[in-house]
């Protein structure tokens, strides 16, 4: 037995010293990151239901890294292709098999070597031109035009991914390429799909729930059942009022990510961070950045277990302790019927899925949720909270944890989606706070400013963080029925903007 | 008027000014170009939305009405 054959046994051990080291201490630290992550859910400081699963994975995925057998990295490899790179890598292959062949038989045939030249350069000729052929209808696919921009990156892309293809693929037939048994996320061609769900234990999971949004709208499907749209019908005006002030982070957050050289769809899906909404971050992200959506995610849902940290002491920079302290005019005595609520529930979700059928899925994942609340159909009601809401919430945590490995984390846009994603969800509080002071002064000063913190969406943790500061400083003010209006509508209007953006950003130039 | 009769006009006017912004954002606009359909979708989206404002006020009256009225 050689010393090679020992490093073999533990594969895990030996990849760190095969791959580049960028990608070890890489691994080192997401391992140390997970690990704290497990730590800071335990503790309380972030929210434990997403981060000790996600931790976890983290820790396991980068750990649990081995050279995977040739035909299972072929199989990972060629899938992981998309389909108009494979069409057109089989059209210059099949160009460049039929015109050696050409010059092969030219130069067989007993000839002047003149007309043999003649014929041979033709025959290259005619190959370029079929090259050039495929390359228009590869970017033609792409919907670009050969000289534009557009059309120049997108040639530029398929050379970076044909020299990657082909490295991974030297690389796959040596036996030498590093991955796990947890999931291929990049494999999207059906047959090799096919064989990895047989091999990789969450591939089904991510293949038929994650990769299509589905956990996300279980995850709005619970949300739904937890909302009261009674509060945000209670006070409609100043709930929506502060809402859309509270998507100032979601609307600037756009324009500066551009500015600073994303694509508008990775501009969009970080802006959509200022919406606090996990589910509608991955929908978006996967819907308008898919390259990206793991980094973009992970962002969001880090911030947004943040948030509750973070919040409290922008409310207590932003509004001085006599402002905090204000307590709300008394409510009405008059409950909204279950039959109100259900029925501005499927008005509101017709109207919202006419206007954004992109955005749809998620639509109905909230309003069946709350129509599911209304109706008083306990068991449903018991299934989505209990079941799907939170089976949904470990798979997603988990699957983030696993899609966080080095390779794909280290993406040196990760650092600017980082800034971008604070920024987005600073800004929200921000604008959030100053739609509390705009409401405060038209309201002649009765309407407590810290309510419009609540309005940043991420139901039911802002609207909580909103009353316990209120609380420290005057126990007998309640503002939790408010903050609840502007939460949920703050919700809605997240959906919106997600739906806004989903809608116009492949049209946009 | 009734409150009654009251709240069902709200949710009358409201469902159909929602559905009338979504036939002018998603009917009417695709059949012009240029500037006036993009402002004729935004116009109807916005006024899909005042629907439901529109509803949401309706039920808002009848829950902070004074007593006795």
């Amino acid at each position: 037995m050689q010393l090679s054959d020992i490093l073999n046994i533990f594969q895990g051990i030996t990849s760190f010293f095969t791959e580049s080291p960028l990608i070890s201490f890489g691994r080192l630290g997401l391992i140390v990151l997970g690990a704290l992550f497990v730590y800071l859910g335990k503790k309380g400081t972030l929210e434990p239901l997403l981060m000790i699963p996600m931790g976890l994975g983290m820790v396991a995925v980068n750990a649990g890294i081995l050279f995977m057998p040739a035909a299972m990295s072929n199989t990972i490899v060629t899938g992981s292709i998309d389909t108009p790179v494979q069409h057109y890598m089989a059209e210059i292959d099949g160009a460049e098999a039929r015109y050696n062949a050409e010059i092969a038989r030219i130069e067989s045939v007993v000839r002047s070597a003149d007309i043999k030249a003649a014929e041979t350069n033709y025959a290259l000729k005619q190959r370029q031109a079929a090259r050039e052929q495929a390359m228009l209808k590869y970017l033609a696919d792409k919907g670009a035009k050969a000289g534009s921009p557009e059309g120049i990156r997108h040639r530029q892309e398929l050379e970076t991914t044909i020299a990657r293809y082909q490295a991974d693929l030297k690389k796959s037939n040596d036996s030498a390429m590093p991955g796990t048994l947890f999931l291929a996320p990049l494999v999207q061609q059906p047959d090799q799909l096919m064989d990895i769900i047989q091999i990789n234990f969450l591939q089904p999971i991510y293949t038929f729930a994650f990769g299509n949004s589905l956990i996300a709208c279980l995850v709005f499907m619970g949300i739904g059942v937890l909302l009261d749209v009674g509060f945000l019908l209670a006070r409609p005006f100043l709930s929506m009022f502060l809402a859309l002030t509270a998507e100032l982070g979601t609307i600037a957050v756009f324009p500066i990510g551009v500015a600073l050289g994303l694509t508008n769809g990775e501009a969009a899906s970080i802006a959509l961070v200022g919406g606090a909404d996990g589910p509608m971050v991955l929908f978006g992200s996967l819907m308008m950045a898919k390259h990206l959506f793991v980094p973009i995610t992970v962002v969001a849902y880090l911030y947004l277990g943040l948030a509750y940290g973070g919040y409290p002491y922008l409310i207590r920079l932003l509004v001085p302790q006599k402002l905090r302290a204000i307590k709300l005019p008394p409510r009405p005595i008059v409950k909204i019927t279950a039959g109100e609520k259900l029925a501005f529930a499927v008005v509101g979700c017709a109207v919202l899925c006419l206007l954004f059928p992109s955005a749809a899925p998620l639509f109905l994942s909230l309003f069946l949720g709350i129509a599911v609340r209304e109706s008083g159909l306990k068991v449903f009601s018991t299934l989505i909270e209990n079941v799907f809401l939170y089976g949904a919430t470990l798979f997603l945590g988990l699957l983030l944890g696993v899609l966080c490995e080095a390779s794909t984390i280290l993406n040196p846009k990760v650092v600017l989606l980082l800034v971008l994603g604070i920024l987005a969800l600073l800004l929200s509080g921000v604008g959030g706070i100053i739609g509390g002071y705009i409401a405060y002064l038209v309201s002649g000063r009765k309407i407590n400013p810290v309510i419009g913190i609540a309005a940043v969406s991420c139901v039911p943790t802002t609207a909580k963080v909103a009353q316990k500061e209120v609380s420290a400083v005057n126990p007998n003010s309640i503002i939790l029925p408010e903050a609840l209006g502007a939460n949920i509508s703050g919700v809605i209007t997240t959906a919106i903007i997600t739906g806004i953006y989903v809608a116009l950003v492949p049209i946009m130039h | 008027m009734t409150q009654r009769t009251k709240t069902a006009l709200y949710w009358g006017i409201g469902i159909a000014t929602a559905f009338g912004g979504v036939a002018i954002a998603r009917w009417v606009a695709p059949h012009y170009e240029g500037k006036t359909a993009a402002y004729l979708a935004a116009g109807g989206q916005l006024l899909a939305l005042m629907g439901l404002v529109v509803i949401a006020f309706g039920v808002r009256q009848r829950v902070w009405r004074k007593p006795g009225r």
